[in-house]
């Protein structure tokens, strides 16, 4: 075996040697650390059973959301453009859309609503179920040439134009100021746009201390339960504790103070077997149930994640935040994944595991954290141009929203005292589940706000995962792979 | 001492036994530091090659960071994370230089050199297992490994663990020490209400082999239900809302359970609250009994028993139970709990949640509150299958305000409603406690209702005294 050069100070292969006699191997322990959940915003995203209702409309959302942000981006817009003056003529604000003169160059606040030719409307999707037309499914409804982008408040809607307008990253729900004119066919031709911009940040918190404390990051673990569940699962569950590699390894392990599993950690796919019989005895199965069918529950998923998170929980402290695959309600905010379908787990709850909701804030060692299960910036994706993933979750930031399309395209619950999403405060660390890749960048806000943006990939699909430190806000990845399969 | 220990169980297990043997596994067998159990697998394999040639194949693990240049298909995006494509690098937007990039490999003996060339920066290499032949490109042969060590893992000391095999600790973690009892729950509960009725039976003392703290956490449901309803029964209401400490409590079940005759037990009644049935047992040793209240302690079974199998014993403890107050102040007691919510709170609670002396002063609370002024009348509240009661409903009202507009406006609204005790259950309330519910009732915007509820108040309890415990179907079409 030719060893291998290294500037690492142990040498790499002192694990390929006979045993010493009496070598003591170092066991490491985690740091005491606190790892509140921010209960001031997670308590709106909790709908408790009695309280929910369905009959309000969502008009509501829209209102709460532009009352909350109009004086904000106000703001902003009366010190960009108050004292301006375009073509000799002074610019002024006007309070409401529809109270807009023509030729007067003015702002106005309103949301954002884009009229799209492609976004999927229920009506359509009836009519299509009587005129046969084959439905085009696509991953993106943005079509720039025929979208008309319009902005809303109370009293009407007004179309914008102008190629300004056709140059931002939009959607519709998000809360926005715009500078121009309006037109002689009545449309408002735009020459600038504010946005509320970064909401205030607390100041981070610096430990004294040296030590390195690193949160984890994992999203999509889609566990199976199959014969043919992928084994780099269980090497990050090795991994978490401690166990896999050198003793360095265990070290950087252990300065994981606590683990953030961001979504989708059940599979939903069936096993190939069940699919097999269902084609093979389609014709001999029992006539169809309607409504819950029990026998047709698989409960592989849930039982082989509550093992592998009793595990876990064991060894750090873990939350768990649900997904649009997991088993708890679709529509936006999700709720705790009921922590019964753990019973192992459970056991841990109180003390190493949490069950939180889709989105959920965090102050980790004074670190503020907001994290999503992704479907907020997986939905935004549909309606824009372009997929640079950091800069949909950068625009969320700045729209001071971290869900605009709901309840547009992004199901939601109808709020009508407040809208949860609005963010407040900005976190110094802003993650989103479940994305096609990782990414990351630090933002900087005009008032010195630092946010560190992630996008946490699939691990059922890279095999990585993200670790934040969170005294420097440096990220690191750390990928499992089985004898060079790349991922 | 380990040498031909874990020499002859490799050899045992791989080669004769043609299995695949991972570290942890090894670690776990032997109770072994896992890094002792990685280099024992190493000097395994090393002298298995003269000894079972062939025989023996290794898969190691390669830890450290791969060089960016050779990245491997989907690697390739991971280069050019420090220069986003589309968007041109603002001046307020801080680009990383470098993210440190860790990779965990498993690679077979035959490819570890190969492999060692992709890594720019190697942390560890060791083996990671020893098996047979080559694993097949999913590596899914050791998942089976992964299976056996969770099942020696399991519900050990998590502390135990970290020290024998070297797994990293966390110290706040503590596992709940629910044992079966946790896992048993939902069938406590689809055992319906009946071991509510067997609360006072002086059964639960023989359950010794718990332990009393797990018995405390293991408050099931049903327990909780009636567990107003009988300190009201059991206690003087003079006393202060504090409750027997756990020491006292210790000492009565002792004694009782030395005098405790062989009396048969089931597994609900062991998963009684300790600390309840103390309760009970000292207020029974403390007060002479009386038959005069036989009639309430029927209604106790009628209510809280839905299933017909309780022998004449258990009757007999009921009513012995239930007599030590004067029955006005039973029923009284009878019509708070069902008015409240707290009720529902309790059925609610999750099983796992411990449940320690703040449930019992609550409870104490709610029995000092003033007694109803007709209890005649109340008692119809508590006919066997119905559960009535106030809640808040939340209303939309619409009203023309000033400028000709119509606005709505939501107003919580107190409601009266009545459902039988199936569908209460299953439904979740919002947890709130009502010392005085006489209050608010008066207070009640909905008069009217009140009055039907009322009116098939009396139906019902004359149709119960009629079919005494059977009345459920007859209960059911008066509904």
């Amino acid at each position: 075996m030719a060893p291998v050069a290294s500037s690492s100070t142990l040498d790499p292969e002192y694990l390929l040697s006979d045993p010493k006699e009496d070598e003591a191997f170092p066991t490491f322990e985690r740091r005491a650390s606190s790892r509140e959940l921010i209960s001031k915003y997670n308590d709106e995203f909790a709908l408790k059973n009695t309280e929910k209702t369905y009959e309000q409309q969502y008009a509501s959302l829209y209102f709460l959301r532009l009352t909350v942000l109009k004086p904000r981006v106000s703001k902003v817009a009366a010190e960009a453009w108050n004292g301006m003056s375009i073509l000799n003529q002074e610019v002024k604000a006007v309070d409401r859309v529809l109270d807009v003169r023509q030729g007067e160059f003015c702002w106005i606040v309103g949301t954002v609503y884009i009229e799209m030719t492609l976004k999927p409307n229920i009506l359509d999707e009836i009519t299509k179920e009587f005129w046969t037309t084959a439905p085009i499914s696509k991953d993106k409804f943005a079509d720039a040439a025929n979208d008309a982008i319009m902005l809303e408040d109370e009293s009407g809607r007004v179309n914008l134009v102008g190629s300004t307008i056709k140059s931002e990253l939009l959607v519709t729900g998000c809360v926005v100021a715009v500078l121009g004119s309006e037109t002689t066919s009545g449309d408002f031709d735009v020459v600038d746009i504010r946005f509320p911009q970064l909401a205030p940040q607390l100041p981070r918190k610096m430990s004294t201390g040296h030590e390195r404390k690193y949160v984890a990051l994992v999203s999509g673990l889609e566990v199976s339960g199959d014969v043919h569940e992928s084994y780099e699962t269980s090497m990050l569950f090795e991994y978490l504790m401690g166990e896999l590699g050198g003793s360095d390894d265990s070290k950087h392990a252990s300065e994981i103070i606590h683990v953030i599993v961001a979504g989708n950690s059940f599979s939903n796919r069936r096993s190939p077997v069940s699919r097999d019989e269902e084609s093979l005895d389609n014709s001999q199965r029992k006539k169809k149930k309607y409504g819950y069918d029990s026998s047709s529950y698989n409960s592989k998923p849930t039982e082989a994640l509550d093992i592998l998170l009793a595990d876990l929980s064991a060894s750090v402290s873990v939350d768990i935040m649900p997904g649009d695959q997991d088993p708890t309600n679709y529509s936006y905010p999700q709720q705790p994944i009921n922590a019964a379908l753990v019973p192992r787990t459970r056991r841990f709850l109180g003390s190493s595991f949490r069950s939180v909701s889709n989105p959920c804030w965090w102050d980790i060692e004074g670190l503020r954290i907001l994290g999503t299960g992704g479907q907020p910036i997986d939905d935004i994706f549909k309606y824009i141009e372009g997929d640079d993933r950091l800069q949909m979750m950068e625009a969320c930031l700045r729209w001071q929203h971290c869900a605009p399309t709901a309840p547009d395209t992004l199901w939601s619950y109808p709020f009508r005292d407040c809208d949860p999403f609005i963010l407040n405060e900005t976190p110094h660390l802003f993650f989103a589940g479940n994305q096609p890749e990782f990414k990351t960048k630090i933002i900087v806000g005009e008032d010195g706000q630092q946010v560190r943006l992630v996008a946490v990939p699939k691990f059922s699909e890279t095999g990585k995962i993200v670790l934040v430190d969170l005294e420097s806000l440096a990220s690191e990845v750390v990928t499992f792979a089985l004898n060079g399969t790349g991922r | 001492m380990g040498n031909d220990l874990y020499s002859n169980f490799l050899a045992t297990r791989i080669v004769h036994g043609q299995e695949a043997i991972t570290y942890r596994l090894l670690s776990r067998e032997l109770k072994i530091h896992t890094a002792l159990a990685k280099r024992y697998l190493y000097v395994f394999y090393a002298s298995s090659r003269s000894l079972y040639p062939h025989k023996v194949h290794a898969t190691y693990l390669i830890s450290g960071q791969k060089s960016s240049s050779t990245t491997i298909s989907g690697d390739v995006r991971m280069s050019d994370i420090s220069s986003p494509p589309s968007t041109p690098p603002d001046a307020d937007v801080v680009l990383e230089d470098e993210i440190i990039q860790t990779t965990f490999e498993l690679v077979p003996e035959e490819e570890l050199e190969e492999a060692k060339y992709r890594f720019r920066k190697i942390g560890c290499v060791h083996v990671y297992s020893l098996e047979p032949t080559r694993l097949p490109e999913d590596f899914i042969t050791l998942a089976e490994c992964g299976r056996k060590v969770r099942e020696i893992d399991l519900d050990q000391d998590p502390e135990a663990i970290s020290k024998t095999y070297g797994v990293v600790s966390e110290p706040s973690a503590k596992r709940q020490q629910l044992g079966q009892v946790a896992f048993s729950q939902p069938k406590l509960a689809a055992k319906n209400v009946q071991p509510k009725a067997k609360v006072p039976h002086p059964k639960p003392e023989i359950n010794q082999g718990l332990s009393l703290s797990t018995k405390q956490r293991a408050v099931s449901k049903p327990s909780n239900m009636l567990s107003p309803l009988l300190l009201d029964v059991t206690q003087n209401p003079d006393r202060s809302t504090t409750t027997e400490d756990k020491t006292s409590s210790d000492n009565i079940k002792k004694e009782r359970l030395e005098s405790l005759p062989d009396k048969k037990t089931t597994s609900s009644v062991m998963k009684v609250d300790a600390t309840r049935s103390a309760v009970i047992k000292k207020s029974k040793s403390t007060t002479p009994t009386s038959r005069s209240s036989s009639q309430v302690s029927q209604e106790l079974q009628t209510m809280f028993s839905s299933s017909e199998d309780e022998n004449d014993d258990d009757e007999e403890e009921k009513s012995i139970t239930a007599k030590t107050e004067t029955p006005k102040d039973v029923i009284g007691a009878i019509h708070e709990s069902f008015i409240s919510d707290d009720i529902d709170l309790s059925i609610d609670k999750t099983p796992a949640k411990p449940k320690g002396n703040n449930v019992k002063s609550e409870d104490i609370e709610m029995e000092t509150a003033p007694p109803l002024e007709e209890p005649g009348e109340e008692i119809a509240d508590i006919s066997p299958k119905k559960r009535r009661g106030r809640r808040k409903v939340t209303k939309p009202i619409h009203t023309k305000d000033a400028n000709g507009f119509l606005t709505t406006k939501y107003e919580e609204v107190w409601e009266s409603y009545s459902e039988s005790d199936g569908e209460t259950i299953s439904l979740s309330k919002p947890a709130s406690t009502r010392s005085s519910t006489p209050t608010k009732r008066s207070s009640s915007p909905a008069p009217k209702k009140d009055k039907d509820v009322a009116g098939k108040k009396e139906n019902g309890r004359k149709k119960k005294q009629t079919g005494g415990g059977q009345s459920s179907l007859m209960s059911f079409w008066n509904k």
